[in-house]
This record gives C-alpha cells, structure tokens and sequence, in this order.
C-alpha cells in the first residue's frame, strides 16, 4: 500500500494555544499548494570531533534537540490570511456580534511581551487503514508571512506563504478529529485596490505584481533554555521569541511619463500605503503600511512592457505604528 | 493596647466584609465599541470599534478584553 500526497489532512490550530505546552482544542482544515509534510527531526551530536579517542571516527551519539517547521503555500482567501496574519503579528481584536467578524491585527509591542500566540498544527494522511503520519505539533509560532499578487488569471493571481516553528512538542497519534474542509472565500486580484504615497495605482491600470512581508525572525536557540524541558531525552523549546522584525513591500508597475516613484525615491517622501483585496463585502483584507518610504527604484521590463520595481521602506509612525491588517471573514474565535 | 487591638478587629471586620462582598459583573463594551486594555498598567478604555480608533492604542500594547 502506499499514501498519495493529496490525502494530507492539515488542521491548523484556530484558538490560541493557553501556554506553549497546551494543545489548541479547535482546528480549521485547510487545503494547500506545496507538497511538503512536517518532519519531526530529532537532532543527535556525536563525538567525532572529539580527541582521545585514538581516531576521528563516530563512537557515540548523544541526543540533542527537536528542529520542526515548515511552509504552507495557499491561494489567498479572507479565512487563510486571517489565520496567518493573526499568528504573524501577534495582537488580535476580534469585532462583531455575528459573521461577518472584523480582525483588527497589529504586531505585538515588545513592551509588552516577546512572545507570539501560539498554535497547534495536525497532520495526518491515511494508509492502509491507518495513519502513515498522524502528528500533532505542539506550541507552533509563525515566522514569516507573504502576501504575493500578480497580474494574470485566475487564484494564481493572489497567493499567501507562510513559514513556521515547532517547539518539538509531538504527539502521535494525534488523537485529533479535523473537521471538514474550512469553507475558503479567495480573493482575487482583480478585485485590488492600491494606493501608495496618494498614488491610486489600480485607477492607472499601472500596477503589475507585488508583494507584503513579515519575518519575525524568532529567537529559536534562545527557546533551548534551561528547564526548557525534554521529549524522548531530546530538548523541546520552552518559548520562542521574536527577535528583530521585518516588513516588506515590494511592487512592480508599468512605467509611463510622469511616472512619479524616482522623484519619491529621491525626495523621500512618506505616506500610507494600503492594499486592499477581498471575494466580497464580508470576506476581505486591507492591509496598511503607516508610513512609507521607497528604498529602491529600478527600471525593468514584464512581458515586453516597461515598467519599474520599487523595494519599499516602511516606517514606524508615531501614532499608527509600522502596519495594520484588518480583515473580514466569517470564522470566529481565530488566535483568540 | 487597647487602641492596638481595636484597629485589628476593624481590621479583621473590613476583611470579611470584602471577602462576603460578591463581584458585580463588569459590563460588556456598549454596541459598536470595543475593549481595550493594556497588560502592564491596567488602563482600559472602550473605544469605537473600527482601525482609526483601535490601531493607535492596539500599536502601544493594548489587547482586546471580552469580559
């Protein structure tokens, strides 16, 4: 017998984690685009390096620690990058008596804590009347999302990419029951409205692709702490922090006369940016660069056509901080 | 001494007269607000719940509160 890749069931936790070490009790089942399975790697030392032993060869190993993680690749829809951003940034206010709800996401301030809420992950694929992975990951935390956008047909068109961490905490069989496949509303790109630096790019028919960041850059040896536990005489990550964050905001647009982003470039102006996407007036995502500076200006072509790649600089603003997501959707409870 | 162990049964009186008192309820945010508060000073405030009102205070530490 053998399992098809397709068969992967992935349940992501929807309720956040209450510590690091306690499993989420609800899940949302998702569908995804990257063939890649979670892989819990146990990492073990040995002592070849190590003198007096008359060679340089293994004699012992010696467990070391867990290494977990992975990437999910999506279209975009309302109820997926809900999901990731809410995980991403860390500071969650969810509005709304009934669906539609209303997520107003921003990162967490340092201030207050280092650690991002944390998820639960189950994979599972069926085989032979079992399970030939059945994995529940314990005290999860993302380190980076991407939203991309392109020009072209289709969900291909608006896609997000997520990267996660694992503490290592493991267990299998999971004992979890995923529920159905979660309803998705995906939010093509056709559906855009952009405007940077007061400059509506979408009314122009300029702009081509592009893309949204977030890395965390999470403090992952720091989580190794001591009593940071073991599973299996293997270390287990008791926290995991963010270190220095990251956003980026990259675009691509036809060049025409009068094209305005070298003079923005060299002058340094700032202003919002702000791209919104959405399937429908309850199923949307806006995303706001507070203040924004272009790092970078170069001329390039796509498919033929002149055009300009801008890398953006987004800035901290004194009152609105450095970038705010609010989405709509109609799950509730997310990273809550 | 007098003085002393009349001030510990108001003391001891004002104890038990807190701890037979019951919590009233905090209210939920009226309709159209949301609650915020943040972790290290308590402060909390209701504000309308739309971004123009929540991003400012969310950015600085403030998290929402369903009571």
């Amino acid at each position: 017998m053998a399992a098809r890749v397709q068969q992967l069931i992935l349940g992501l936790g929807s309720g956040k984690q209450a510590s690091i070490s306690a499993a989420a009790a609800t899940f949302l089942r998702f569908k995804k685009l990257d063939t890649s399975l979670t892989t819990p790697k146990p990492v073990f030392e040995n002592d070849a390096a190590e003198i007096g032993k008359g060679h340089e060869f293994i004699t012992q190993t010696f467990p070391s620690h867990y290494d977990v993680g992975n990437r999910i690749e999506k279209y975009a829809s309302a109820e997926f990058v809900t999901w990731a951003v809410a995980y991403a940034l860390g500071n969650i206010a969810q509005t709304g008596s009934s669906a539609p709800y209303t997520y107003t996401i921003t990162p967490l301030n340092p201030g207050t804590t280092l650690e991002l809420p944390y998820f639960s992950l189950v994979e599972q694929v069926a085989e032979g009347g079992g399970n030939a992975i059945d994995n529940l990951h314990v005290g999860c935390a993302m380190e980076d999302f991407t939203y991309q956008f392109n020009y072209g047909p289709g969900r291909a068109s608006s896609k997000m990419t997520v990267n996660w961490v694992g503490s290592g905490l493991l267990t299998t069989p999971s004992g979890i029951t995923v529920p159905a496949l979660t309803t998705e509303n995906n939010m093509l790109a056709a559906s855009m409205a952009l405007t940077i630096n007061g400059v509506d790019y979408v009314g122009s028919k300029r702009i081509l692709s592009g893309s949204i960041g977030w890395k965390n850059n999470l403090l992952l040896n720091a989580g190794f702490f001591p009593g940071s536990g073991l599973q299996n005489g293997l270390q287990v990550r008791g926290r995991m922090e963010v270190g220095a964050r990251v956003p980026s905001f990259q675009f691509t647009a036809r060049l025409l006369s009068g094209s305005p982003e070298y003079a923005t470039l060299v002058n340094q102006t700032t202003g919002t940016a702000v791209l919104s996407v959405q399937h429908d007036a309850g199923n949307s995502v806006t995303f706001t660069f507070q203040q924004m500076a272009f790092q970078m200006a170069e001329n390039t072509e796509a498919d033929g056509i002149v055009a300009v790649t801008v890398t953006g600089a987004p800035q901290y603003n004194a009152t609105n901080g450095v970038l705010s997501v609010v989405t709509k959707c109609g799950l509730t409870g997310i990273a809550q | 001494m007098a003085d002393l162990k009349q001030e510990m049964a108001d003391v001891a009186a004002a104890i038990e007269k807190l701890e037979t008192q019951t919590i009233a309820p905090t209210a939920p945010p009226a309709p159209g607000k949301v609650r915020l508060r943040h972790p290290h000073t308590g402060d909390t405030k209701d504000v309308d719940a739309v971004p123009e009102a929540m991003v400012p205070l969310m950015c600085t530490g403030y998290q929402q509160v369903k009571e």
